[in-house]
């Protein structure tokens, strides 16, 4: 009987290894893996893109320049301000909307459409009042820190006529409509350009500068730099004004090393950001990097101290890469985090606040 | 009480072995190398800068723990898959060894019932699983814990599963042993299982590629009973990289792995009682 019952044990022991082992068999479900394309330079379609929407006419050449490299150039960025120390961000309308987190986006958005109707301030009504369908009728979008708005429309999109507005002709092709009591300005340049902002000498600036014929200063945002969902430059002083008091040393290297950021967004798959950081002091920008990068993994270590998985998460896929006296702040943004954000935060708080 | 005599006379055994000296030997020789041409350039809890035998390895600034994660999972399934070869290899002769000839009589003379020699000669090789794997795991945790303030656990709690794993197959290399009195059949049989493992890891994948029927019963009826070795190495590689597991499914799968050593062994046990010498 003793020594069968080791063979009894090794049955029933073979059997019980079977059934343990096999309820951890269930195929895991794959962990969804991060797809962020960073942009880095531009795509063989965008630059072709880019290329059809040069649509004004070369500038005067500069002294010493050879009018042969004159090129066409692309009117929304030749409308943005050139002033220095100022911020300008494209959005691509068009490709923001097809993007996985602009169909999400867009979907909480169209929720929130039939309240704001009621308070006379939806979609439906804009168009009625400007005759532009912010949502089919935009192709891009670019903001200035300005108080300037640009926008790319269909053709003969942007007629302000209903507004009630007085209007008037500035340059060869401008139209400008103020509000009777001077807090918004729109203008129309021709019939691709909408333009908008509280200040009606910038819009007019901004109207001279598309129809200029002396040398043109340096848009903000090169052509070579418009690539990606959404692109800009910031400048170092309204990203130093960005972050928070305790970041103060760093605001003010910010300032002290940095000439200009580079900001190029991708948001096919999960969003991408990649800022390029360009400074003259290649110790300085060096030195930043570091700092950076320390108040990052700072930020990290606060975030799960405090329990806050969110902020984490999104600050384990934050990287700084230094080379050449320059350095790359690469973000990627899950879309699962960001479904939470943006306008979808209000419906998903909405219960919560209630309770 | 008296298998851990016979445990601690295995690891005795095993410390004048040249295989296990080389072992011992080369996870320190690794050690000291990476200690010695490994630089970290930490900033507040951000590697900043990693050299190599002084050569540039990683360029980009992040948290030093989440630098370290691709470094610990590489470690993970290197201390997983290495050190299961490693002891098919090295630990095969061990049963035979036990059953030469003139030894077993020897033994058996001894106040030592049967079972306590298969028992003490298992927990003898659990034992050197363990220490080595929790020696290169640890050199290594305390290595990149030094040079960049990370203490991270949970590599060595990788090192503890694949020591498990191993003892599990050992229990049926063991048994094979005692049936063959061959260290090659006692290799060979720790080697297919591993390789089966690895099979038997994926079969729910695998599975699908069968056409449903007979064909898929057998294979699942074939690999239901084997350890699930890719499934094991694949947790504790996410262990390791602080990713996320199934603890549920984590903790049926490792106690099926110690019930399936215990029914290897019990089998060895058997064959051990029966035998004649």
């Amino acid at each position: 009987m003793r020594r069968v019952a080791w063979l009894v044990a090794f049955a029933a022991l073979l059997g019980l290894s079977a059934f343990l082992m096999s309820r951890g068999d269930k195929p895991k479900k794959p962990e969804r893996v991060l797809k962020a394309e960073f942009p880095r330079h531009p795509r063989d379609w965008e630059e072709e893109r880019n290329r059809k929407r040069r649509t004004l006419p070369p500038a005067a050449p500069r002294p010493g320049e050879d009018e042969g490299i004159q090129r066409k150039r692309d009117p929304l960025l030749v409308a943005l301000p050139v002033e220095k120390g100022k911020s300008s961000v494209v959005f691509e309308v068009a490709a923001l909307k097809e993007s996985p987190i602009g169909q999400i986006w867009l979907d909480c958005m169209l929720e929130e459409q039939a309240e704001n109707k009621r308070r006379g301030r939806g979609r439906d009504d804009f168009k009625e009042r400007f005759g532009i369908d912010l949502l089919q009728d935009v192709e891009r979008i670019a903001m200035s820190s300005s108080k300037v708005a640009v926008l790319s429309v269909a053709q003969g999109a942007g007629r302000f006529d209903k507004s009630g507005w007085p209007k008037r002709t500035f340059g060869e092709k401008g139209a400008i409509w103020e509000d009777t009591e001077g807090r918004s300005v729109f203008a129309t340049w021709g019939d691709e350009l909408v333009l908008a902002g509280v200040d009606v000498k910038e819009i007019e600036a901004a109207i001279a500068r598309l129809e200029s014929k002396s040398p043109p200063q340096a848009p903000p945002i090169p052509d070579w730099s418009a690539y990606g969902d959404i692109y800009g430059v910031l400048s170092p002083e309204e990203l130093a004004d960005m972050l928070p008091e305790e970041q103060g040393e760093i605001a003010a290297r910010i300032r002290a090393a940095i000439d200009r950021v580079d900001l190029h967004v991708d948001t096919s798959e999960d969003v991408a950001i990649v800022a390029d950081v360009n400074g003259s002091n290649m110790d300085d920008v060096t030195d930043l990097a570091k700092s950076m990068g320390a108040a990052l993994s700072l930020a990290r270590a606060g975030a799960e101290d405090q329990g806050d998985d969110r902020l984490r998460e999104l600050l384990d896929y934050a990287t700084i890469k230094p080379r050449d006296g320059r350095f790359t702040v690469d973000v990627a943004l899950p879309l699962e985090v960001l479904k939470q954000m943006g306008p979808c935060r209000k419906r998903d708080a909405a219960p919560s606040s209630s309770q | 009480m008296k298998s851990f005599v016979v445990a601690r006379d295995l690891l005795r055994e095993a410390a004048s072995r040249r295989w296990f000296l080389a072992l011992g030997l080369g996870i320190t020789l690794m050690l000291v190398v990476m200690g010695l041409s490994l630089r970290m350039d930490v900033v507040d809890g951000a590697l900043a800068a990693t050299r190599l035998f002084g050569k540039s390895m990683n360029t980009q600034i992040r948290a030093a723990d989440v630098a370290l994660r691709p470094a610990f999972v590489a470690s993970s399934y290197l201390i997983f898959y290495g050190g299961l070869l490693f002891g098919v290899v090295a630990c095969a002769d061990f049963g035979p060894s036990l059953l030469a000839p003139g030894r077993i009589e020897h033994l058996l003379s001894l106040p030592v019932r049967r079972f306590e020699l298969v028992v003490g000669t298992f927990l003898g090789v659990l034992a050197l699983a363990l220490l080595g794997a929790l020696y290169g795991a640890g050199g290594l945790v305390l290595i990149f814990g030094v040079k960049t303030g990370v203490f991270s656990g949970r590599l060595i709690v990788s090192a503890l599963l694949a020591s498990v794993t191993f003892s599990a197959i050992y229990g049926a290399m063991l048994t094979v042993a005692i049936a063959a009195r061959s260290a090659a059949l006692s290799a060979a049989s720790g080697g297919a299982l591993v390789l089966l493992g690895i099979v038997a890891g994926e079969r729910e994948r695998i599975a699908e590629f069968f056409d449903s029927g007979i064909s898929r019963t057998i294979f699942r009826g074939l690999t239901l009973f084997l350890p699930r070795v890719s499934s094991l190495a694949r947790s504790a590689g996410e262990i390791a990289g602080s990713e996320p597991v199934d603890p549920a499914a984590l903790t049926s799968m490792l106690l099926g792995l110690v019930v399936f050593g215990l029914a290897a062994l019990s089998l060895g046990i058997h064959l051990f009682e029966r035998k004649d010498f």
